[in-house]
C-alpha cells in the first residue's frame, strides 16, 4: 500500500471516529439537572402523575381528565422538549392542551422546569435507543385502512386479514415514528411539525427508520408494552420493552434478540423461529406487530408520496 | 525532711517577695490554640473567566456548595471588543450562543456529565443546574457555539471544600483562591462599566419569588414531606412505615405551622383544619403499622386535600372549594 492511501485511510479512521466521538455526545447531554428534577417532580408532580409517572398519583382520583402516562414513549416522544416545558410553565390552559394541569410559572423557574423535563426524559425511552444517529423526525397517527384511495385502503386490510385474521379496530391506530439523519448540527433529535414547508426539507434518501410503540400479546394474553424500530427497509432493528420490571424487562428482550434483522419490504412475514410452544406463541405475537407496524408506516409512505408528487422528493 | 522544707521555701520565695512588692502578677496569657479563621459560606461565587475576546461572569450558587446541594450557575457571556461598542460599553452580551457544559471530577478520570446551558431572561445570560454526589474540585468546561466560531472556558467548583483559601494558625490569610484556571482574568477587571444589561448574576430568577412568602416556604416544605411520605409508601417494594410515619410527623407539624398563617381567604382555616385531620389519620396509621391503611390516608390526603385546597387557592381554577373537581376544566 502506497503511504497517501494508507494516511488518507488514516485520515478516514480517525473522521469516522470523530463523527462517532459526536454522536455519542449529542446523544448524552441532558437538558437540566436529574436529580434536583426527580426531587422537585416528587414536590409538584407527583400528587397527580404518580411517583414514577404512572399518572396514578395520590390526587388523580378526582380529577375528570386522567394526568398523563409519563412512561408511554408514544405520548412522550411525540412531544419536544420546548412544548412540555410550555405545558409545565403555562398549565393545560395556556399550552392548549386538554385537562386540568395548572400553570407552575409562579413556583418553577425555568431551570427548575428544564430540570423537571430532564427527569421525565428518563422515564421513557428515547428514539436515540433504536437509531442514535437520528437528528429529526416526525410524528403522526395512522389509522391502517382509513388514508388513500380505495385500492391502497382494500390493499392494507387485505394484508392484515391475510396473516392475522381479523384485527381489532383499536388496534388499527399507531402512533408512526419517522426518522431522518439530515446531518444538521444540534443537541439532540428535532420534532419536524406538520407544516408543508418543513416536510418538504425531509429527503426520502436521508430516511433512517421507523419507531412504534405498541402493545404486544404475550403467553395468557398478557400485554407486554414494546417499542419496536424499524429501517427503511421494513427489517427489525430493534424490538424491546418498555415495561419497569427490570427482571422481566431483561426476559422479554432476551426473547425479542432473536427478531432482529428479519422482515423485509414487500415480503410476507415468516417468524417461524421457535420449536417450543411458548416460543410459537412470541413468534405469532410479533408477526402480529410487526404487520400493524409495518401497515401504519405505509399509511406514512402514501401520504409522503400523495404529498410530495410534484416535487419528486419520495 | 530539712530537704523537703528547703524545696517549698525555694519554691515560695518568688511569690512572697512578689507580694512583698505589692505587685500582683497577672494571670498568664493563655498558650494560642490553633484555630482557624473560618469566614461564613459565600452565598454566590462569581469567577471571570476570558477565551479570546469572550468574557465569561460565571455566578455560582451557593458559594461553597456542599455534595447534595444543587448549583446552580449564571453566565454572563459578553464580547470585550478592542475599542468600545456605541451602544453596549466594553461587554457586548452575546444572546444566542448555543452553550453545554461538561462536568466533570478533579483528575478529569470520573464520567463527564454534559448539559444543555439554556438561554436565560436577560440578554446574553445563560444557565444550568448540577447536583454533585460528592466531595471534590469538579471541573467545568463551557464549550459553545457563536457565529460559526466554537469558544471553550473551563473552571473549577470546589465541593464540600471551605474555605477555599488557606488560613494559618495566626488567622493569616493567604490569598490563593481555589479555583485556578490558565486564562482566568482578575476577579475584578480594571476599566470595565457595569455591563449594558441588568446583570448580578445570581440574581437570575432561579428560585421562584412566591416560593420567598411565609406561605410559599410552608407550602414547600409542606410538599417535601408529603413527597417523602409518598416514596416511603409507595415506591419500595414494601412500604417503609417508619420513615413514613416520620414524614408525616412533620407533616402535622407544618399544618398547623401552616395553619397559623392567617389568609384573608374565609375558607382557608376550614380546608387546613381538614388536612390536619386527614394527616393525623396517616401518623395514626403509619404508626400502628398498617400500611394499607396509610396509603390510603396518604392518597386521601392528595386527591381531597392537596389538590381541592390547590386548585382553589393556588391555582385559581375555582371559586370556591366545593367545585372541586365538578368544575374543574
Amino acid at each position: 500500500m502506497n503511504k497517501p492511501l494508507m494516511l488518507l485511510g488514516g485520515m478516514a479512521v480517525i473522521l469516522g471516529l470523530a463523527f462517532s466521538a459526536v454522536a455519542d455526545e449529542r446523544s448524552q447531554v441532558l437538558s437540566g439537572d436529574v436529580a434536583n428534577g426527580t426531587r422537585l417532580f416528587r414536590v409538584h408532580c407527583a400528587v397527580c402523575h404518580g411517583f414514577g409517572g404512572s399518572g396514578q398519583g395520590a390526587g388523580a382520583a378526582n380529577l375528570k381528565t386522567k394526568p398523563a402516562y409519563l412512561r408511554d414513549g408514544s405520548l412522550m416522544n411525540a412531544r419536544d422538549d420546548r412544548m412540555l416545558y410550555r405545558a409545565v410553565q403555562l398549565g393545560c390552559k395556556g399550552a392548549g392542551c386538554s385537562g386540568a394541569m395548572p400553570a407552575f410559572s409562579d413556583v418553577l423557574s425555568m431551570l427548575s422546569t428544564w430540570d423537571i423535563l430532564a427527569y421525565l426524559r428518563t422515564l421513557h425511552m428515547p428514539l436515540v435507543d433504536f437509531f442514535p444517529k437520528v437528528d429529526s423526525y416526525l410524528v403522526k397517527r395512522y389509522t391502517i385502512g382509513k388514508i388513500g384511495d380505495e385500492k391502497f385502503k382494500e390493499g392494507q386490510v387485505e394484508r392484515l386479514e391475510d396473516v392475522l385474521g381479523k384485527v381489532d379496530s383499536k388496534d388499527l391506530s399507531q402512533t408512526v415514528f419517522t426518522l431522518f439523519r439530515t446531518n444538521r448540527r444540534s443537541l439532540g433529535p428535532e420534532l419536524v411539525p406538520q407544516q408543508p414547508q418543513k416536510l418538504a426539507q425531509l429527503k426520502k434518501g436521508n430516511k433512517i427508520g421507523y419507531v412504534l410503540f405498541m402493545t404486544l400479546i404475550g403467553s395468557r394474553g398478557k400485554k407486554v408494552p414494546i417499542g419496536l424500530g424499524l429501517d427503511s427497509g421494513y427489517a427489525i432493528v430493534k424490538l424491546v420493552t418498555t415495561q419497569t420490571d427490570p427482571g422481566l424487562s431483561a426476559e422479554y428482550n432476551e426473547k425479542f434478540k432473536r427478531y432482529e434483522g428479519l422482515g423485509k419490504r414487500g415480503d410476507k412475514p415468516d417468524f417461524k423461529i421457535s420449536k417450543d410452544k411458548l416460543g410459537k406463541i412470541f413468534d405469532k405475537a410479533v408477526t402480529r406487530v410487526y404487520m400493524l407496524a409495518v401497515e401504519a408506516a405505509n399509511a406514512y409512505e402514501f401520504e409522503e408520496r400523495e404529498r410530495s408528487w410534484a416535487d419528486g422528493t419520495f | 525532711m530539712r530537704s523537703i522544707l528547703f524545696i517549698i521555701s525555694v519554691l515560695l520565695l518568688p511569690g512572697l517577695a512578689a507580694a512583698a512588692d505589692g505587685k500582683a502578677k497577672e494571670p498568664k496569657a493563655p498558650v494560642k490554640t490553633q484555630t482557624k479563621v473560618v469566614t461564613e459560606k459565600p452565598r454566590v461565587r462569581t469567577v471571570q473567566v476570558k477565551s479570546g475576546a469572550l468574557l465569561f461572569n460565571v455566578s455560582i450558587e451557593p458559594g461553597a456548595p456542599d455534595p447534595g446541594q444543587v448549583i446552580a450557575f449564571s453566565i454572563e457571556l459578553a464580547e470585550v471588543p478592542p475599542v468600545p461598542d456605541p451602544i453596549y460599553g466594553e461587554k457586548i452580551p452575546i444572546k444566542d450562543a448555543e452553550l453545554t457544559a461538561r462536568v466533570t471530577d478533579a483528575d478529569g478520570a470520573g464520567y463527564t456529565l454534559a448539559y444543555r446551558v439554556h438561554t436565560l431572561q436577560d440578554a446574553g445570560s445563560y444557565g444550568f443546574h448540577y447536583t454533585p454526589i460528592r466531595k471534590d474540585n469538579y471541573r467545568v468546561a463551557l464549550s459553545g457555539i457563536h457565529n460559526g466560531k466554537s469558544f471553550k472556558a473551563e473552571l473549577r467548583v470546589p465541593v464540600g471544600i471551605w474555605p477555599f483559601i488557606k488560613v494559618d494558625a495566626e488567622g493569616n490569610v493567604s490569598r490563593v483562591p481555589a479555583q485556578t484556571a490558565s486564562n482566568r482574568m482578575p476577579a475584578l477587571p480594571s476599566g470595565l462599566k457595569t455591563p449594558a444589561v441588568p446583570t448580578g448574576a445570581g440574581a437570575g430568577r432561579l428560585p421562584a419569588a412566591s416560593v420567598n412568602t411565609l406561605l410559599g416556604e410552608a407550602m414547600q416544605a409542606l410538599g417535601e414531606q408529603f413527597a417523602r411520605a409518598g416514596v416511603a409508601l409507595l415506591s419500595g417494594r414494601r412500604p417503609d412505615l417508619k420513615e413514613a410515619k416520620a414524614a408525616a410527623d412533620l407533616l402535622r407539624a407544618g399544618v398547623e405551622k401552616a395553619a397559623a398563617l392567617k389568609q384573608p381567604d374565609d375558607e382557608y382555616d376550614g380546608l387546613m383544619q381538614e388536612l390536619g385531620q386527614a394527616v393525623q389519620e396517616l401518623v395514626r396509621a403509619a404508626g400502628a403499622g398498617k400500611a394499607k391503611n396509610a396509603q390510603k390516608a396518604f392518597s386521601r390526603i392528595g386527591s381531597r386535600h392537596c389538590n381541592r385546597c390547590h386548585f382553589k387557592m393556588r391555582w385559581k381554577m375555582i371559586e370556591h372549594s366545593s367545585d372541586f373537581p365538578a368544575r374543574l376544566p
